[in-house]
């Protein structure tokens, strides 16, 4: 249901929430965005901005403590990419125990300013967009389009009006065409792309930072937090493909020893091994990894020309 | 709500009761307490403090008071596990993973190809070939090691021996006493005549033995699709989450370890 508000119904919108969730939006730091814990309800920023690190950091911290209760968390101002990112990231970790439930997040989503790293629009996002509440903002007012139980009870709660005015959620990007059938061709023969690969790991420090960024990039490793006390506590570390340890089974022997094994399984999991388990990519066009690569690498210019190097359907 | 008991990383703590060093710096540990499982299946070992490890169970899963796990020391962690004593515990979750294709063997010739350390999870198989033994054709038991010294469950193939109609166990580097063969483990599979659309193949070793030992097979007209591998990948959860563990678009922990090889030669190297 759409209904239409003012500053003041979300205000009241924030206390509702802040009764039953820790509230996480963004925050300026500086030329940046972070996405950070509000420690009143007051003065949330309802639009999306693009912080550094995506809501991943708060679901699943790096050392997240398997004897932990999880905390009923509600994330606001996640644009579509984003929205549709955490249901994936939901679905991987359902059966796990180890991340909140589905029921135990609230997921409120709010207008975003693309920037020139964006391709959202490149990636069918509409069906991984479950969310219960999305501000969008219109010239006088707000509109407040609820799509849950969980989003109708607070809405109830403050008692807002109906809106009649035409609503719908698109991908804002505008980027160019890429082929998603084509590219997971290409990529899942590497034969093929052999060389491609090779070339493109040359330029590849093997920093892993695409990967700490990726709302998708969910590896970790598994470790103990000792005490001086004596005692320990199992936790779950974030790790990177690129990590030189990934791959490494017994007496050191590296499966991936070189820069472009990893390079290349890094995108082999975004646009193969992704789509056969969790029948989408493991990327929504978010753009963070082309913003945070210290060597310019972007993802979108290599699917496109690899594409254009290898157009026929192999 | 309790998610404590929920997640999937709980272990349960399991006494040992035996100890013995079987091989330079391998030692079977045999645990007190029963694990349903199927032969080929692997348990997530936790070491506190310190890491988990990936070990699959070598003892028959006929016994159900107790089982066995062999531990060869290959890294930190497994290097702490084999201080452990009999008496002292260790935390075990598990099995995961999918199992030998028992059922498809039988009727059939079964090729067991086991090198090294590779012997660990074919051993349960064994068992049940042995148990059931009338259901299957010809039974072909073929081991590697390096040196007499690095032989595994040496008793058991001589027992073996007796039961089925050819075992064969090698050594890279013979010593005097030695009972066996001497040279690589493909060597040994050319030896037997096999009927190519009779026989079901089962083989666990390092990656390089599974590159030459398929091709032998593939020479003898085996199809793929009748050869199972058991793959070794780092694992951290076992559970198909970390992906630690991938074989191009496949999970070791989740869609094997057990993969035929028509299954798994195009992913190897992606």
């Amino acid at each position: 249901m759409l209904y239409k508000a003012n500053n003041h119904h979300l205000d009241l919108v924030a206390e509702v929430i802040n009764k039953k969730y820790q509230i996480f939006s963004h925050h300026k730091n500086g030329s940046v965005f972070k996405y950070q814990r509000n420690q009143s309800p007051k003065n949330i920023s309802w639009h999306s901005q693009k912080s550094i690190l995506p809501f991943k950091k708060i679901i699943f911290p790096e050392g997240l403590n398997l004897d932990k209760d999880n905390q009923k968390v509600a994330l606001t101002g996640l644009a579509l990419c984003d929205i549709a990112a955490l249901n994936l990231f939901l679905k991987q970790f359902s059966e796990s125990g180890i991340i909140q439930k589905r029921e135990e997040l609230l997921i409120v989503g709010g207008d975003c300013s693309p920037d020139e790293n964006c391709f959202c629009d490149q990636f069918n996002l509409d069906p991984l967009l479950d969310f219960d509440l999305f501000i969008s903002k219109r010239e006088n007012e707000y509109l407040v389009y609820s799509k849950s139980w969980r989003g109708e009870n607070i809405i109830k709660k403050i008692g807002l009006k109906k809106s009649l005015v035409s609503f719908n959620l698109k991908a804002k990007a505008k980027s160019p065409k890429i082929d998603l059938e084509l590219t997971k061709k290409n990529i899942d023969n590497r034969e093929l792309t052999k060389d491609y690969w090779q070339k493109i790991s040359n330029n590849c420090f093997g920093c892993g930072a695409c990967t700490a960024v990726c709302p998708l990039c969910f590896c970790f490793d598994q470790n103990f937090l000792n005490s001086p006390d004596g005692g320990c506590k199992r936790c779950l570390n974030w790790t990177s493909c690129f990590a030189s340890d990934f791959s490494q089974i017994q007496f050191g022997h590296d499966l991936r020893p070189e820069n472009t094994d990893r390079l290349y399984n890094w995108y082999h999991h975004k646009f193969v091994r992704g789509p056969k388990e969790l029948k989408s990519p493991l990327c929504v066009g978010c753009g963070r990894c082309i913003t945070a690569c210290p060597a310019h690498l972007n993802i979108k210019n290599i699917i496109s020309s690899m594409n254009n190097k290898f157009p026929v359907d192999n | 709500m309790d998610d404590k008991t929920k997640n999937k990383f709980e272990f349960k703590n399991y006494k040992i009761i035996e100890k013995n060093e079987v091989a330079p710096e391998t030692v079977v540990f045999k645990i007190q307490g029963h694990i349903k499982r199927d032969p080929g299946q692997f348990f997530q070992v936790s070491m506190p403090h310190l890491g988990e490890a990936t070990f699959a169970p070598c003892s028959d899963i006929g016994d159900t008071k107790h089982f066995e796990l062999c531990i060869r020391c290959a890294g930190s962690t497994t290097n702490q596990m084999i201080k452990l004593l009999p008496g002292d515990e260790m935390q075990i979750r598990g099995p995961y993973g999918n199992s030998w294709p028992i059922g498809k063997m039988i009727g059939k010739n079964v090729v067991v190809v086991a090198g090294g350390m590779g012997i660990v999870p074919l051993r349960p198989l064994i068992f049940e070939l042995a148990r059931y033994r009338k259901e299957f054709k010809n039974i072909y038991i073929i081991a590697g090691f390096k040196t007499p010294e690095h032989v595994l469950f040496e008793k058991d193939f001589l027992s073996w021996n007796s039961i089925f109609k050819y075992v064969k166990v090698t050594v890279e580097k013979s010593g005097s006493k030695w009972w066996g063969e001497t040279g690589l483990i493909t060597e040994i599979l050319e030896k037997p005549k096999l009927s190519p659309n009779d026989t079901i193949v089962a083989m666990c070793g390092p990656d390089i033995m599974f590159k030459y030992a398929t091709q032998t097979l593939l020479n003898k007209e085996i199809p793929k699709t009748n050869i199972y591998v058991s793959m070794e990948r780092r694992m951290e959860c076992g559970i198909g989450l970390c992906q630690h563990c991938n074989i191009g678009k496949f999970l070791v922990c989740k869609d094997g370890p057990i993969f035929s090889w028509q299954k798994i030669e195009p992913e190897l190297g992606k």
